[in-house]
């Protein structure tokens, strides 16, 4: 239930081991590393390597040979031997000599796209059109805004037809005479004409001596393409020493560590605060049971490696507001079933499944103590008899003489969570010695002291009928903190023994201080009064099943269907607009009471294959 | 009309947390290649869907500017979809007018470089239902006469026609941008003036009026330090539009000020505070910096959603001209940390 503690691991080794390094640490699946560019600082005057990428193109080149042949590549994971660059050159050579395929230039990668074009074109036979003495003919990819400039320009030189189209391009094939050759080429190349040479030969005929070298081949340069990505991790020290940096989780360090134990490698673990230049990663690791609520916090923001993680706190008032605005013991039941299957079935990924299976429990529980099961507000009322020793139900709901009090516990709970969202906020500032937000701030201890008041004021004169509001204590519990709200930029100054006179001059900051001082009792206001939609749902979700219950009565014998689908549209749309409220609750009320995120998220480095 | 508005703004403020951030910009600027920086785009940013079946590998860096152009203008057509009875005519007005001025431009200059394609290549067809003229007879005007026809009962016929050229190639560039740009600036300050009232308008103007100082602070600059222009000229050359500055502080810097020393005033001037290096790379670098932060500032605290979108519309602009940094430097193989020195984000 906490964030996972990182440390920076760097492995150091030579230039000759430097692929099989890459490919240790990536196979272990714990690195999140850190590109070389973010390491090198003048100190360590570090370099990035600079190697062009060959492979790339290779790729590229046997991609668009292969589907020139109309092979799919299949994703091999081991290459039978190893080809230098000269044998892959003559390997492509040969091969495209032997097809004949040629392209506007080998860089060009011909797509699926390409060649559903090209098919289309070579219904025209491609001989006739190299044949032709008087028109020349072009074909290749027009971005789609500049057909249209074409069609503007008022070229009566050129004629096109449309082959093919995407959301970019139209493959089109171009007709001029050659007299007017270059001036219509030049207009093409203005707008972009991306030209696929046209074959001489049908492309599509298949030569399956091939196919095996050249999916050993490409397996050979995926690989290397994949190690290549990962040269942008590596900075090399003193121009020898090709180091990769980054974070793993310090439980895993011997883990990583034996990694590298057959490899001339050097590996260095350090503690991340050795390295303040760098924002070290969050992982984030919770129980089961509060697992699925990271999501939300990721949609948020992670929190920062040194902050805490909010997620238990944050999965508990979810469930728990969830349940009590989505009390129903049926509609829970089938919330937890559906969720909890959904999320065993999508192995885990699925979070939101995992969140649904969670809340619903809370609904069943809620739904159990308001004695509702799908909309039927009666079936539970022995068993509440029997259990709480009530006349009727322990909670009614609809009863009239309730509204209020449901309207007050839920305002009640919201000052609760408010209160605990400061205490939070409390102990966050204090474990970074943040003293001015820890004291004078709305939701440090000076907040905190002023909302409690506030609190226990209300209570006492609402249920014991007292007197609170004394001039001492309102000094004490009002007065007090309202000057540290006010003045928190100067005292924060002065704790921190840097100039107390604020930059806008004494008479601007008071007056700024008092408008901030009335938005601030606005913002108390609001964030409490914003918790009266936990008990507006409670009877929004009682009689919105009323409704249902009503409908059924009414329909006689179709009342069964009814009856199913109004509990099903119910759910979808209270579940959909609770969970949305319940978030924002979090988010607004309390997040940012409390949270600020802004940390990096922990990637491990994929396996290279 | 509240909740319109605020739907707006919350729109605007969506799409604007999707923009490039620090980390794309430092994986874009190690690219070695426009088809590797296009790969970036297209797999890992929210260009994704305007990229969605582009050939990285044959796609010319002007195209791939022009994808990201009117991507900038799809996003905006798609959040003035959430401006239901809010007067937002202006925003999608200067889009189109900037447009028009820019194509009249063009086909000016050809007639001097004779290079007609290039009237073709720039037509801003995503637009074309807007613009107020004939686009394909524009493209076939081969002389200021032709061109007038076209631009006859359009507002730009007065305003060019005041520069018809005594012989074939005497064409006064300047002074018929100059014109252009005074109308879209008199357009924009009456927009402002109409649709805005009280804070919101005092900020707009502050944004809108801070834009033009600085573009007429980069004029300066640039007229003193390579043309060498006499005050007089600069002086008919500016937009007499002033925000930070008065009317007789751009005077004295026209006048007593050498272009080197042109930064230092804006350092001893109050936006100081905007300009976050001290310094010097390129003048435009500085106002842009200075438009940067000041258009941050409203699109993070601002509620207007014209003066949200406003803003947008410029950091859009910024973080545009920052990928065609990044292209150009990448292709002259520029060190990546002089590229990421020219980068305002």
């Amino acid at each position: 239930m906490s964030i996972v503690k990182m440390k920076f691991a760097s492995v150091v080794t030579d230039h000759d081991h430097l692929d099989q390094m890459l490919t240790a640490s990536s196979s272990t699946g714990l690195l999140h590393p850190e590109l070389a560019i973010n390491i090198i600082n003048e100190d360590n005057n570090g370099k990035v390597i600079t190697e062009e990428n060959n492979y790339s193109d290779y790729l590229n080149s046997l991609k668009n040979l292969a589907h020139s042949i109309g092979l799919e590549i299949k994703d091999q994971e081991h290459y039978t031997k190893e080809y230098t660059k000269d044998e892959i050159e003559d390997f492509i050579k040969e091969f495209s000599k032997d097809i004949e395929l040629s392209s506007c230039g080998e860089d060009v990668m011909l797509t699926e796209d390409d060649r559903i074009a090209l098919d289309k074109l070579g219904e025209c036979d491609f001989e006739a059109l190299h044949s032709c003495h008087y028109i020349h003919f072009d074909f290749g990819r027009l971005p789609l805004d500049s057909q249209k400039k074409l069609s503007y320009s008022g070229n009566q030189y050129v004629e096109t037809c449309i082959l093919h189209s995407n959301a970019q391009y139209n493959w089109v094939v171009v007709a001029t005479s050659n007299t007017f050759y270059g001036e219509v080429r030049r207009l093409l190349n203005s707008l972009f004409f991306e030209e696929i040479k046209i074959p001489n030969i049908d492309v599509n005929k298949v030569i399956s001596e091939y196919k095996d070298r050249l999916e050993d081949i490409y397996a050979y340069c995926s690989y290397n393409d994949n190690l290549y990505h990962l040269y942008d991790y590596v900075t090399i020290m003193d121009d020898k020493d090709y180091t990769l940096s980054g974070f793993i989780p310090a439980a895993k360090e011997e883990e990583y560590r034996s990694a590298f134990k057959d490899l001339p490698v050097e590996v260095k673990v350090s503690d991340p605060s050795e390295r303040p230049d760098l924002k070290v990663p969050t992982l984030l690791k919770n129980n089961k049971f509060f697992e699925p609520f990271e999501m939300f916090v990721e949609m948020y923001s992670l929190p920062d490696y040194n902050d805490f993680d909010p997620t238990v706190f944050l999965g508990l008032t979810y469930c728990i507001l969830f349940g009590i605005m989505f009390g129903d013991l049926g509609q829970g039941l089938l919330l937890f079933l559906g969720g909890t299957f959904f999320y065993d079935i999508k192995k885990k990924k699925a979070r939101l499944f995992g969140i649904v299976g969670r809340i619903g429990i809370f609904a069943m529980i809620f739904g159990f103590l308001f004695g509702s099961v799908f909309g039927n507000e009666e079936v539970l009322v022995p068993v509440h008899q029997a259990l709480f020793h009530t006349e009727h139900k322990l909670i009614e709901v609809m009863d009239s003489s309730a509204t209020m009090t449901l309207l007050l516990g839920a305002v009640s709970i919201g000052m609760c969570l408010i209160l605990i969202s400061m205490a939070l906020n409390i102990y966050k500032h204090f474990k970074h010695k943040n003293w001015g937000e820890l004291l004078f701030s709305t939701s440090g201890v000076a907040g905190f002291v002023f909302y409690s008041y506030v609190v226990y004021a209300a209570a006492n004169i609402m249920i014991l009928g007292g007197d609170p509001l004394k001039a001492p204590l309102i000094i004490i519990f009002v007065g007090i903190p309202f000057l540290c709200f006010m003045f928190k930029e100067p005292l924060t100054c002065a704790i921190e023994h840097k100039p107390v006179k604020p930059k806008e001059g004494w008479g601007g900051y008071i007056l700024q201080a008092i408008f901030e001082m009335i938005a601030t009792i606005l913002e108390y206001v609001s964030n409490t009064m914003s918790f009266l939609r936990v008990g507006g749902f409670i009877l929004s979700h009682a009689g919105m099943m009323l409704v249902v219950m009503t409908l059924v009565e009414m329909t006689g014998s179709a009342g069964i269907v009814v009856f199913i689908f109004g509990n099903l549209f119910v759910m979808a749309l209270e579940g959909l607009i609770v969970g949305i409220q319940t978030l924002r609750l979090e988010y607004y009320e309390m997040f940012s009471r409390y949270y600020d995120g802004g940390g990096k998220k922990y990637t491990a480095l994929a396996s290279v294959k | 009309m509240d909740s319109v508005l605020n739907a707006m703004t919350t729109k605007t403020k969506a799409i604007y947390a999707k923009r490039l951030k620090d980390t794309d910009y430092n994986n874009l600027v190690q690219k070695r290649s426009v088809a590797e920086i296009a790969s970036y785009l297209k797999n890992e940013t929210y260009f994704k869907d305007s990229l969605e079946g582009i050939n990285e590998k044959a796609l010319h860096r002007g195209q791939l500017e022009i994808i990201i152009r009117n991507d900038l203008i799809l996003r905006i057509s798609k959040i003035l979809r959430y401006a239901f009875g809010t007067n937002t005519s202006g925003i999608s007005k200067a889009i189109v007018v900037q447009s028009e001025i820019n194509m009249i431009m063009t086909v000016i200059r050809s007639f001097v470089v004779r290079d007609y394609d290039q009237i073709v290549a720039k037509l801003p067809v995503i637009i074309e239902n807007q613009i107020c003229f004939d686009m394909k007879a524009l493209v076939a005007c081969r002389s200021f006469d032709e061109l007038l026809e076209v631009l006859k009962n359009t507002p730009y016929y007065n305003l060019v026609s005041k520069y018809t050229p005594k012989s074939d190639d005497d064409f006064d560039f300047v002074g018929i941008e100059q014109e252009l740009h005074r109308f879209y600036y008199g357009m924009m300050q009456n927009y402002v003036r109409e649709s805005f009232t009280g804070e919101s308008r005092e900020a707009i103007e502050q944004l809108f009026n801070t834009e033009v100082e600085l573009d007429n602070i980069s004029k300066i600059y640039r007229l003193k330090k390579y043309f060498g222009a006499s005050p007089d000229v600069i002086k008919s050359l500016i937009t007499p539009i002033y925000s930070r500055f008065s009317k007789k502080e751009i005077d004295d810097i026209i006048e007593h000020t050498d272009a080197d020393h042109i930064f230092d005033r804006l350092m001893a001037s109050s936006y100081k505070s905007y300009i976050k290096e001290s310094n010097f790379l390129y003048i435009e670098h500085t106002t842009k910096m200075i438009n940067y932060n000041m258009d941050r500032h409203q699109i993070l605290f601002s509620s207007d959603p014209r003066l949200v979108l406003y803003a947008y519309m410029s950091l859009m602009g910024i973080e545009i001209e920052n990928i065609i940094d990044i292209i150009e430097g990448v292709r002259y193989k520029v060190p990546v940390d002089q590229i990421k020195r020219m980068l305002i984000y």
